[in-house]
C-alpha cells in the first residue's frame, strides 16, 4: 500500500510551471528524497502534498484517500501529514514539550502526555522539555521540529531542506540521527534537498527533479550508476559524458572500450563516473594532469586528454600524481549506462 | 527558496476558478457593513429631495467659511509650532532636552473641548476673548501640534549627518543647512502631520460649539437636533466627508513620497549655552504649563470644589459608568473585529480581501458627526422593517431596536475606530512568519485554532495597544455619541460639554479630569514604546526567539 500517491500533479504560478505533471508513489515506511536544484519545484511538490497549495491538475492521495483532485480539496489540518520546515518554525511562545504536544490537542490528556514524553525520548530531548526554542542549539531545534511533526503519528512526514540551516560539521551526524529517528518511528517520509550527498546517503529511493518534472526515480545506487539522462547524470555526482559507438555488450569511446549495462547498438552517449577510470604514470600517456583536488580518502584529478577534452578521474589517495604529470587513462573493469538523451 | 513558494508569498497570485474562501467572504462582509453607510451618504445626497439645501442655505456659507478658516489657521499654527519644536529638540542640545522631547507629546491627551472648558473658566469675562474663530484656531493649535511635532521629529532624526556635512562643505552655515536641507527633506512628513491635525480639527464638535464657531459639525448638530432634518444633516455630512477625504488623500500623497533614503550616522546636535539654552528650555516648558499642567491643576481644584460643595451633576455616576462600559465594550468589539479582519487578510491572501480591508478601514479620520449620520440611515431603515415585521407577525412593538439603543453607537464607533485598531493589530501580526501558520495547520489546527493558539499569544502587545487606543478614543468621543446616544445614555464627554455650555465649569471639571487621565495612558505607552523602537515580544518573534 502506498502512503502517498501523486498522479500527474501540476501547479503553476503565473507562467512558471513549478510542478509539471509529477507522478510518484511512496510506500509505507519508505524514505524518499526529492533531489533537485533550487527553483526546480521540489518545495512546491511538498506543499502540494501538505495541502498548502492547491494543484491545478492531477490527484494527491495520502493513505489512498484523495486529498486533492478535481473539485476536491482537503485542508492541511485534515490530512494527517507532518511537516518539518527549513527554519523549523517552532512556536516561540511555547516550551519544547508544548511545541511537541501542539498537534495532540484533541487527544485525551493522558494519551497526550504519554505521546509527548515518548516522542521527546525518541529524539533524545526529554531533559529539554521545559526550554523555550530560543534556548536550544540549531540541532536541538531541528529535533524538536521533527518530534513535533512525528508526535501526532502522521501518515507521512515531509521534510523541507531539513539540514540546510545547520553547520556543515554538524550536518553528517544529524543526518544519521534523523534517519535513525525516522526508522525508529517507522515513519513514511519525503525529504526535499538540493544536496546530492544527503539524498544519496539517506534515502531508500531518490526522485531527481528538474524544471517541475521528475527526471528519474530509483534507488540511490541505480540513479548514480545508471542515470537516465545527461542532466540527471551531471546533477547527481560528477560525470564524464562520452560519445561512442555501441556494439552489443560494449561501447567504444575515445578513452577505450567500456562494458554496457544493457546491450545497445549505434552511436550513444555514456555516463562514466570519475571512479570508473584508472590511471597509470606513463611518459607516452594519453593525458596530462591539469588539476588535483585532494579530498582525504580520495583524490579527484582533472586531466586534459590528447583529444582535447577534460576528463575527471577519482582515485584512492594511496598513490598521488603531480600536476603536469603524463598519465595513461583507461576504463576500469565496470559497466556504464547509455544515456537516453 | 523555491520559485513557487516565494511567488505565493509575494503576491496574491490568481488562483484560477475557485470558490471564494470563508475568510475572503468575511472581510468583504465587514467592508460592506463598515464602508457601505459611508458610500450611502453621497447617494442619499443625489437621490434625496433637493429643497433641504435651500432650507439651510443660510447655514451653508458660514459653515463653509468657518471650516475653511479653521483649516487654514490650524494648518499654519500646527505647522509652525510643531515643526519649530521638532527642529529645536532634533538639532539643538540643551539641559532637559531628552525629557522635554517626550513631554511635548503630552498635549495629545487633552481633548479640545477640555482645554476650552479650562480657557472659558479661567479667562476674564467668561472667555469672551476666545469665543471666535481665532480662539478656536489658537486652542486647536495648542492641542494638535503634537501630530506635526512627532512626524517632523522622526523625519529630522532619520536624516544622515553626511547630507548636512555636504551642505556645509558647499558653503552653507549650520542654520542655512537646516533650513535648506533638513526642512525640505522633512517636508512630506511635516505635511502628513498637518493633515492629521486638520482631520482632528474637522472632527471636533465640542470646541467649536462651545466657542460659537459655526463649522460643518456644528451645523450638522443644529439641523439634527433643532430641526430634526436628517436629509439636511446628510447633505452637510457629505460636504464634510468630501473635505476630510481630500485631506486624507493629501496625507497619503505626502506619505507616499516620504522616502528617507539616508539612514546613517545622525547629525550631532548643536549644544546651546547661556541665554539661548535658557530660552530653549523655557519656551516648551511654558507651552506645557499652559496646555497640560495648568488645566490639570485647575480641573483638579474645581473638581475638589465640586465634590465639597455638592456641585457634581446628579448624572455623574451614571455617565461615568456609561463611559466606562461603552469604552470597554467598544475596545473588545472593535479590537476583536480588527483582529479577525487582519487575520482574514492573512488567511485568504486574495485581491478581494485586500480591497475589502482597505474599504473597511476608510472610516478612519472621518468626523464622528459624519459617521453618525451615515450609520443612522441604514439602521433606521432596518429598525422600521423590524418594527413593522414584529408588529404584524408577533403583535408586539419593540420600538427602535437599533437607533434607540447603544447598538447604533457601537456601529458608529466601529466605523470610526476600526482602522485605528486594525493598524495596531496588523503591525504585530505582520511580524509572524507564515511558516508558523503552516506548521500549526499541518498539526491539525484549523484557521481559527491557529489564531487562538499561535497568533493571539504572539501579538498580545498589539492587541492590548489596539484595545487601549479604542478605549481612550471612545472615552473622548463627543459628536457621534451626542447624535446617537440613547435616552439616559450620557457619557463623561457629554457631561463636560453640557456643563461647560451652561458655564458650570466646576461641575464639568471632574469628568474632564477623568477623560484627560485616561487619555494620558496611550500617550505614555507610546512614549515608552518609542524609547525601545520595537517592543520586545515583537522583536523576539522576528528573531525567531521569545523572551518572557
Amino acid at each position: 500500500m502506498s502512503e502517498v500517491r501523486l498522479e500527474s500533479v501540476a501547479k503553476a504560478f503565473g507562467r512558471v510551471r513549478a510542478v509539471d505533471g509529477v507522478s510518484l508513489e511512496i510506500g509505507a515506511g519508505e524514505l524518499v528524497a526529492v533531489l533537485g536544484p533550487s527553483g526546480c519545484g521540489k518545495t512546491t511538490l511538498l506543499r502540494l502534498i501538505a495541502g498548502f497549495e492547491r494543484p491545478d491538475a492531477g490527484i494527491v492521495r495520502v493513505a489512498e484517500a484523495e486529498m486533492a483532485g478535481a473539485g476536491r480539496f482537503v485542508p492541511p489540518e485534515k490530512r494527517a501529514v507532518g511537516m518539518v520546515f527549513q527554519d523549523y518554525a517552532l512556536f516561540p511562545h511555547l516550551v519544547v514539550a508544548a511545541n511537541v504536544a501542539f498537534g495532540l490537542a484533541r487527544r485525551p490528556k493522558a494519551e497526550r502526555g504519554a505521546l509527548t514524553k515518548r516522542t521527546l525520548e525518541l529524539v533524545g530531548l526529554q531533559h529539554k522539555a521545559d526550554r523555550y526554542p530560543h534556548e536550544l542549539s540549531g540541532g536541538e531545534r531541528q529535533r524538536v521540529a521533527l518530534a513535533r511533526a512525528l508526535a501526532p503519528e502522521p501518515k507521512v512526514v515531509l521534510l523541507d531542506e531539513p539540514f540546510s540551516n545547520l553547520d556543515a560539521t554538524l550536518r553528517a551526524g544529524l543526518r544519521r540521527e534523523v534517519e535513525l529517528i525516522l526508522r525508529d518511528a517507522e515513519a513514511t517520509a519525503l525529504l526535499v534537498t538540493h544536496d546530492q550527498e544527503e539524498a544519496l546517503s539517506l534515502a531508500d529511493r531518490l526522485a531527481v527533479m528538474n524544471e517541475g518534472r521528475l527526471v528519474q526515480v530509483g534507488v540511490p545506487e541505480e540513479v548514480y550508476a545508471r542515470p537516465a539522462g545527461r542532466w540527471a547524470a551531471q546533477f547527481v555526482g560528477e560525470v564524464n559524458v562520452l560519445s561512442g559507438v555501441a556494439r552489443g555488450a560494449g561501447v567504444e569511446t575515445e578513452l577505450g572500450v567500456f562494458d554496457l549495462h544493457r546491450p545497445a547498438t549505434g552511436a550513444v552517449h555514456v555516463a562514466v563516473r570519475p571512479e570508473q577510470l584508472e590511471l597509470s604514470a606513463r611518459h607516452d600517456g594519453n593525458a596530462e594532469v591539469v588539476e588535483r583536488e585532494f579530498r582525504g580518502h580520495d583524490v579527484l584529478y582533472r586531466l586534459r586528454h590528447e583529444g582535447g577534452r577534460t576528463v575527471l578521474v577519482q582515485l584512492p589517495s594511496l598513490e598521488l600524481y603531480e600536476v603536469g604529470a603524463r598519465v595513461f587513462v583507461r576504463p576500469a573493469p565496470t559497466s556504464v549506462a547509455p544515456l537516453v538523451d | 527558496m523555491e520559485v513557487g513558494a516565494s511567488a505565493t508569498r509575494a503576491a496574491p497570485a490568481p488562483r484560477g476558478a475557485r470558490a471564494p474562501d470563508g475568510w475572503t467572504a468575511f472581510t468583504v462582509v465587514c467592508a460592506v457593513l463598515v464602508a457601505g453607510p459611508l458610500l450611502g451618504l453621497p447617494i442619499a445626497f443625489i437621490t434625496g429631495h433637493g429643497d433641504a439645501l435651500t432650507r439651510f442655505s443660510g447655514l451653508l456659507p458660514e459653515a463653509l467659511l468657518s471650516t475653511l478658516g479653521l483649516l487654514v489657521g490650524v494648518g499654519l499654527g500646527a505647522l509652525v509650532l510643531g515643526t519649530g519644536l521638532a527642529a529645536l529638540v532634533s538639532f539643538c542640545d540643551f539641559p532637559g532636552r531628552s525629557w522635554l522631547e517626550w513631554a511635548l507629546v503630552l498635549p495629545l491627551a487633552v481633548p479640545g473641548y477640555v482645554f476650552t472648558l479650562f480657557a472659558l473658566g479661567t479667562l476674564p469675562a467668561g472667555g469672551a476673548a476666545i469665543r471666535s474663530l481665532i480662539g478656536a484656531v489658537a486652542i486647536f493649535t495648542l492641542v494638535l501640534y503634537p501630530y506635526v511635532y512627532l512626524l517632523a521629529r522622526a523625519a529630522f532624526l532619520s536624516q544622515s549627518a553626511t547630507l548636512f556635512e555636504a551642505a556645509r562643505g558647499l558653503g552653507l552655515s549650520r542654520r542655512e543647512a537646516i533650513l535648506r536641507v533638513g526642512l525640505p527633506l522633512a517636508r512630506p512628513a511635516i505635511f502628513g502631520g498637518v493633515a492629521l491635525a486638520l482631520m482632528e480639527a474637522l472632527a471636533d464638535f465640542g470646541t467649536v460649539n462651545l466657542l460659537g464657531v459655526h463649522t460643518f459639525t456644528d451645523a450638522i448638530y443644529k439641523v439634527w437636533f433643532n430641526a430634526f432634518d436628517r436629509q439636511a444633516a446628510m447633505q452637510l455630512a457629505t460636504f464634510l466627508m468630501g473635505i476630510t477625504l481630500t485631506l486624507l488623500a493629501l496625507e497619503r500623497l505626502a506619505r507616499g513620497r516620504a522616502r528617507y533614503a539616508a539612514h546613517g550616522r545622525a547629525l550631532p546636535p548643536i549644544r546651546l549655552r547661556g541665554p539661548a539654552a535658557a530660552a530653549a528650555v523655557m519656551a516648551p516648558l511654558v507651552l506645557l504649563a499652559v496646555v497640560v499642567a495648568a488645566p490639570l491643576a485647575q480641573l483638579a481644584a474645581w473638581a475638589v470644589d465640586a465634590v465639597d460643595d455638592g456641585l457634581l451633576a446628579p448624572e455623574f455616576a451614571a455617565a461615568a459608568r456609561n463611559s466606562l462600559l461603552l469604552a470597554l465594550m467598544s475596545a473588545v468589539l472593535v479590537g476583536g473585529l480588527a483582529t479577525l479582519l487582519a487575520y482574514g487578510l492573512r488567511a485568504s491572501r486574495t485581491r478581494s480581501s485586500a480591497l475589502a480591508v482597505r474599504a473597511a478601514t476608510i472610516g478612519y479620520g472621518l468626523p464622528g458627526s459624519v459617521v453618525a449620520v451615515a450609520v443612522i440611515v441604514p439602521l433606521a431603515w432596518l429598525d422600521h422593517r423590524i418594527d413593522d415585521a414584529s408588529g404584524s407577525i408577533l403583535g408586539i412593538d419593540p420600538g427602535l431596536l437599533l437607533t434607540g439603543t447603544v447598538i447604533g453607537l457601537f456601529c458608529a464607533y466601529t466605523v470610526r475606530f476600526l482602522a485605528l485598531a486594525f493598524q495596531a493589530v496588523e503591525a504585530s501580526l505582520g511580524r509572524i512568519p507564515d511558516e508558523l501558520d503552516e506548521a500549526a495547520r499541518g498539526l491539525g489546527s484549523d484557521r481559527l485554532d491557529v489564531l487562538a493558539r499561535v497568533h493571539v499569544p504572539l501579538i498580545r502587545a498589539g492587541l492590548v495597544t489596539a484595545a487601549l487606543l479604542v478605549f481612550t478614543e471612545v472615552m473622548k468621543e463627543l459628536p457621534a455619541t451626542m447624535l446617537l446616544r440613547p435616552v439616559g445614555g450620557d457619557t463623561l464627554a457629554i457631561e463636560v460639554w453640557q456643563a461647560t455650555s451652561e458655564s458650570l465649569y466646576r461641575t464639568a471639571a471632574l469628568p474632564a479630569l477623568l477623560i484627560v487621565l485616561v487619555g494620558l495612558v496611550p500617550v505614555i505607552l507610546m512614549i515608552r514604546l518609542s524609547g525601545r523602537r520595537v517592543s520586545e515580544p515583537e522583536a523576539a518573534v522576528t528573531a525567531g526567539t521569545w523572551t518572557r
